[in-house]
C-alpha cells in the first residue's frame, strides 16, 4: 500500500519537475530574444548658431572696438539654385553650409568661392555672395514654415535689447516667469503633436510685455528651431543665458512674425 | 472534471516556475527599448533581481529628452496573469517650470491579460489620493484626484474635492 502511495507521489513530483523544466527552457529561450543592455540618457550637444553674434555692436548700439562692416548699397539678387542650411558667425568671421541641387553640402567661410560666387558677408538670416560686381543673397532655409505663413516685419516699436542679467534672474527664479506670463500648450487635433504655446496672459510692464508679446500670440519656435515637443522648449530654457541674440517666432492673426532681440 | 482541474493546476505551476526562471532584468531592458520608442527613458537606475520581482532603485525619468523627475524605488512583479508595478517616492524635477511639481508618495499600477483593455492605477501624491485607469484600446486615460488644494494641472471638477485629469497619448 505504502509502495503504491509513494509511486503516486513520485509520479506527481516527476510531473512537477517536467513542468519546471518546460518553464525553465521557455524562460531560457528568452535570453536569445531579449536585449542584454539597457538604455541611459546621453547628453545632447548642439551648436548654437546665434552664439557670439553681436547685432547691437554692429549697429553701434553698444560701443565696440571693431568698426562695423558697411552694409552693401548695391541691389541684391536672390540665388535660388542653392539652399542655405546653416550659419555660424563670429564677429567678421562667418561659416555657412550650403546645399546644391544634387543635395551636396559644401561648407564655406567668408572669402571663399563657390562656382565663382565669393562669400563676402554672413548675417544671422542670410549669406551674401559677390560675382561680377553684383551681390547675391541666399536666405536661411526655414523648410518647416515654407508655404504655411507669410513672414511680416514687426511694426510696433518694442525694445530689442534684453540684459543678460535680467535673463539670468528669470532663469534662477523661474516662478517669476509665470507671474508675468501664462502660456497654454497647443496640440494639433489630428496628429496630437505640439504646435506651439498660446499666450493667455501677459503683464504688460514685465519683460515679456516689453518684448512685444501679446495675448493670443502662438509661440511656435525660437532661433529658427520649431517646437515639436516640450524637450525643444526645455533645451532653449536651459541654454537661454548662453545666447547673445534671440528670435521668437510667433503667429499673430494667422500671420507669422519674428520678434528679434539682442542679449547684452 | 478532475482532468480539467489537473490541467489548470499544472498551468498555474508552469506560470509559477516561469516567473521564477524568467530573466527579469532582460525583460526590463526590453521594456526600456519599447519605452525609448515613446521617447521615454529611465536613466542611472540600479537593478536588483529577486525570484519573483525586480527592484529598480534611484532612477531618473526623461520624457522627450526632458528630465521629468527622480524616483527612489519601483518594484515590478511580472507575471503572466497578474502584473504589478509599485512606485515609491517620485519627485518631479523642480527646475521644470512648465510642468507641475508633484510628489508621488506611492503608486500601484496593475495589469492583467484577463482584462486586457485597461491598466489600473492607484496611489497617494502631494495633491491627494489618486485613482484612475488607462484604456489601451482608445489610447486615453484619466486620473481622479481627491483634493482640496489648487491643482497645477488642467482637471475637470466632478464634485467637491474630486477632480478628473484626462489625457490621451
Amino acid at each position: 500500500m505504502n509502495f503504491a502511495i509513494n509511486t503516486n507521489i513520485i509520479k506527481f513530483l516527476i510531473k512537477i519537475a517536467i513542468v519546471a523544466l518546460i518553464a525553465k527552457i521557455t524562460a531560457l529561450s528568452l535570453y536569445f530574444f531579449l536585449p542584454h543592455f539597457g538604455i541611459d540618457m546621453v547628453k545632447d550637444y548642439s551648436i548654437n548658431l546665434y552664439r557670439n553674434y553681436k547685432v547691437a555692436k554692429a549697429f553701434a548700439l553698444i560701443p565696440s572696438s571693431s568698426k562695423p562692416k558697411p552694409t552693401p548699397t548695391q541691389p541684391t539678387y536672390k540665388l535660388s539654385n542653392i539652399k542655405l542650411k546653416a550659419i555660424y558667425s563670429e564677429g567678421e568671421k562667418g561659416v555657412i553650409a550650403i546645399e546644391d541641387k544634387k543635395k551636396k553640402i559644401t561648407i564655406l567661410q567668408v572669402g571663399e568661392s563657390f562656382n565663382g560666387y565669393k562669400l563676402i558677408k554672413v548675417t544671422p538670416q542670410s549669406a551674401i555672395f559677390e560675382k561680377n560686381r553684383k551681390l547675391y543673397e541666399i536666405k536661411l532655409n526655414e523648410k518647416e514654415l515654407e508655404g504655411k505663413f507669410s513672414i511680416t516685419k514687426e511694426d510696433t516699436p518694442y525694445e530689442n535689447l534684453i540684459s543678460k542679467q535680467e535673463i539670468t534672474s528669470y532663469k534662477r527664479h523661474f516662478k517669476k516667469i509665470w507671474q508675468n506670463i501664462a502660456i497654454d500648450e497647443q496640440y494639433d487635433p489630428n496628429t496630437h503633436k505640439l504646435t506651439g504655446f498660446k499666450v493667455t496672459h501677459i503683464n504688460k510692464n514685465s519683460i515679456f510685455g516689453k518684448l512685444g508679446l501679446q495675448v493670443g500670440d502662438l509661440i511656435i519656435g525660437v532661433n529658427n528651431k520649431i517646437f515639436h515637443n516640450l524637450a525643444d522648449v526645455y533645451k532653449i530654457y536651459k541654454n537661454i543665458d548662453k545666447y547673445d541674440a534671440i528670435k521668437i517666432m510667433i503667429i499673430r492673426n494667422n500671420q507669422r512674425k519674428d520678434l528679434e532681440y539682442e542679449i547684452y | 472534471m478532475k482532468k480539467i482541474a489537473s490541467v489548470i493546476m499544472f498551468f498555474l505551476l508552469f506560470v509559477l516556475f516561469f516567473v521564477l526562471f524568467v530573466p527579469k532584468t532582460l525583460l526590463y531592458y526590453k521594456s526600456e527599448h519599447l519605452l525609448q520608442k515613446e521617447h521615454t527613458i529611465i536613466s542611472n537606475e540600479r537593478l536588483e533581481e529577486y525570484p519573483f520581482s525586480l527592484i529598480i532603485k534611484n532612477g531618473t525619468l526623461f520624457v522627450e529628452g526632458v528630465n521629468i523627475g527622480k524616483f527612489e524605488k519601483i518594484e515590478v512583479y511580472p507575471d503572466i496573469l497578474f502584473n504589478l508595478i509599485h512606485l515609491q517616492n517620485f519627485y518631479s524635477f523642480e527646475q521644470l517650470a512648465f510642468l507641475p511639481k508633484i510628489f508621488i508618495k506611492d503608486c500601484t499600477i496593475f495589469y492583467t491579460p484577463l482584462y486586457p483593455i485597461k491598466i489600473f492605477l492607484k496611489g497617494t501624491t502631494s495633491l491627494g489620493r489618486i485613482e484612475g485607469n488607462i484604456n489601451l484600446k482608445k489610447r486615453t486615460g484619466f486620473i481622479d484626484i481627491q483634493t482640496n488644494k489648487h491643482l497645477p494641472i488642467p482637471a475637470k471638477k466632478i464634485k467637491e474635492g474630486l477632480y478628473r485629469y484626462e489625457f490621451r497619448y
